[in-house]
């Protein structure tokens, strides 16, 4: 199953990672969800799959009650991001899901009416969560061409999707990265085939670097923190992407 | 075979219904002419011809009506396989201890409800097809009749005889072959349950 980690907490400020499932299908990429918390509220970014909603939902209630869950966070529009939205939406009707302008008629065909979408606009919005207010961060065409990344400036925590994302072997499931030169390889096929463009990467670099973060979250593999979150946006930077070439 | 393959094999019966259907009525129109060359002599096979082809529209009718209940059979039952699937997660997640169990029980109960009412509508459409079933074997019933007086008339056509004959064997071939297609429909329906 699933394994609920705090990660960070202030007072009723939390963030917890739900990662790592060992009984997961290897047909399945492993996925990374990440709830927000402000006391009784919270934001689940990138819910996930249906065929994994089972596990993430117990794995939260581990930790947290989702029936304090009132909004989601979809940074894009792929199906091990949201194709578990009409199971949460079973669950509580109610829910909203923030998500790109570009996908609010895309989605529904996982779920949900013109009632359950907050579109983001493409400079990106402020979400609030309790007191939180989060910023959605545009990062289009990395890899989605409508997609957003979360920043959290009080806890100086940043979601950053499929950025940072590592198809990590078996004996490498640690939740933070240990070894950044060793980790750094099983991230670099993934974001060279599936980054589709230098100048956006360039700009999203620039963007990030500029934020106060201590953690960066991706939706797959290991968390960067401390050094390893400026090493990381030094070496995206660096990489070559969006050759238009396989 | 699930539902839905057999929901799709049973359009596929309509649809050759509908064909034959179309045959009959362009067959209808040819015998209306040949007769009227006939002349007086073969005014009975005439009206028959006419009547076949008020059979072929009625049988016509008959398959589009049956084609939108199969339609709305396919839907609701679509959307029941979905919402299955939704009940079944719902159940395993609620077995991952109390919280879940009591968080996603009132998810399971709706997803529950929503099943059973999607099974009150396959079952009251069932009802709808079967009614229009029997219809339809009703109206080929007829339609055979029509088809043997066709080849009775044809024996008066005077010169025209053997042309009269020849559409009127035709005609009985086509529409038996349309009884023989709604009883197999008859059939196919009762096997798949819906």
């Amino acid at each position: 199953m699933k394994k609920a980690t705090i990660i960070y907490q202030s007072g009723q400020h939390q963030w917890i990672a739900v990662a790592r499932d060992p009984e997961r299908p290897n047909y399945l990429i492993d996925t990374n969800e990440y709830l927000i918390t402000d006391g009784t509220t919270a934001l689940l970014t990138d819910p996930g799959g249906s065929e994994i909603f089972s596990m993430v939902f117990a794995a939260i209630c581990e930790a947290f009650d989702p029936a304090n869950i009132g909004v989601l966070f979809a940074s894009h529009q792929d199906p091990d991001i949201i194709s578990s939205l009409s199971l949460w939406l079973d669950f509580n009707p109610e829910l909203k899901c923030h998500l790109s302008r570009l996908w609010t008629t895309f989605v529904p065909h996982f779920g949900g009416t013109d009632e359950t979408f907050i579109t983001i606009p493409d400079q990106g919005s402020v979400i609030a969560v309790g007191k939180l207010k989060l910023r959605s961060v545009p990062a289009h065409y990395l890899h989605s061409s409508g997609n957003f990344h979360l920043y959290d400036e009080a806890a100086k925590l940043f979601f950053s999707g499929d950025i940072g994302a590592a198809m990590l072997p078996e004996d490498m499931n640690a939740l933070f990265v240990k070894d950044f030169d060793r980790h750094i390889r099983y991230a670099e096929g993934f974001h060279r085939r599936w980054m589709g463009s230098p100048e956006a990467k360039r700009l999203w670099c620039e963007r990030v670097a500029a934020m106060d973060i201590d953690m960066l979250c991706p939706q797959h593999g290991a968390i960067y923190q401390g050094k390893d979150v400026e090493r990381f946006i030094n070496w995206f930077s660096e990489l070559q992407v969006g050759s238009g070439l396989v | 075979m699930n539902e839905l393959k057999a929901i799709a094999e049973i359009n596929k019966e309509i649809k050759s219904i509908v064909y034959a259907a179309e045959n009959i009525s362009l067959t209808a129109t040819n015998a209306m002419l040949v007769a009227r060359q006939a002349g007086f002599n073969a005014v009975g096979f005439s009206v028959v011809a006419r009547e076949l082809r008020m059979f072929s529209e009625k049988m016509a009718m008959a398959m589009q009506e049956l084609s939108k209940l199969i339609y709305r059979q396919v839907l609701v039952t679509a959307n029941k396989r979905n919402r299955l699937r939704s009940v079944t997660t719902l159940t395993r997640t609620a077995s991952y201890g109390d919280l879940a169990q009591l968080r996603i029980a009132s998810a399971s109960a709706r997803s529950q409800a929503d099943v059973d009412e999607m099974e009150r509508l396959i079952a009251s459409t069932l009802r709808e097809l079967q009614v229009a079933m029997k219809r339809t074997a009703k109206q080929c019933a007829t339609g055979i009749v029509i088809a043997r007086s066709a080849a009775i008339e044809a024996a008066h056509g005077g010169a025209m005889t053997a042309v009269l004959r020849q559409i009127a064997q035709g005609v009985e071939g086509v529409v038996d072959t349309i009884a023989e297609r709604v009883g197999k429909l008859e059939v196919r329906l009762k096997e798949a349950g819906i």
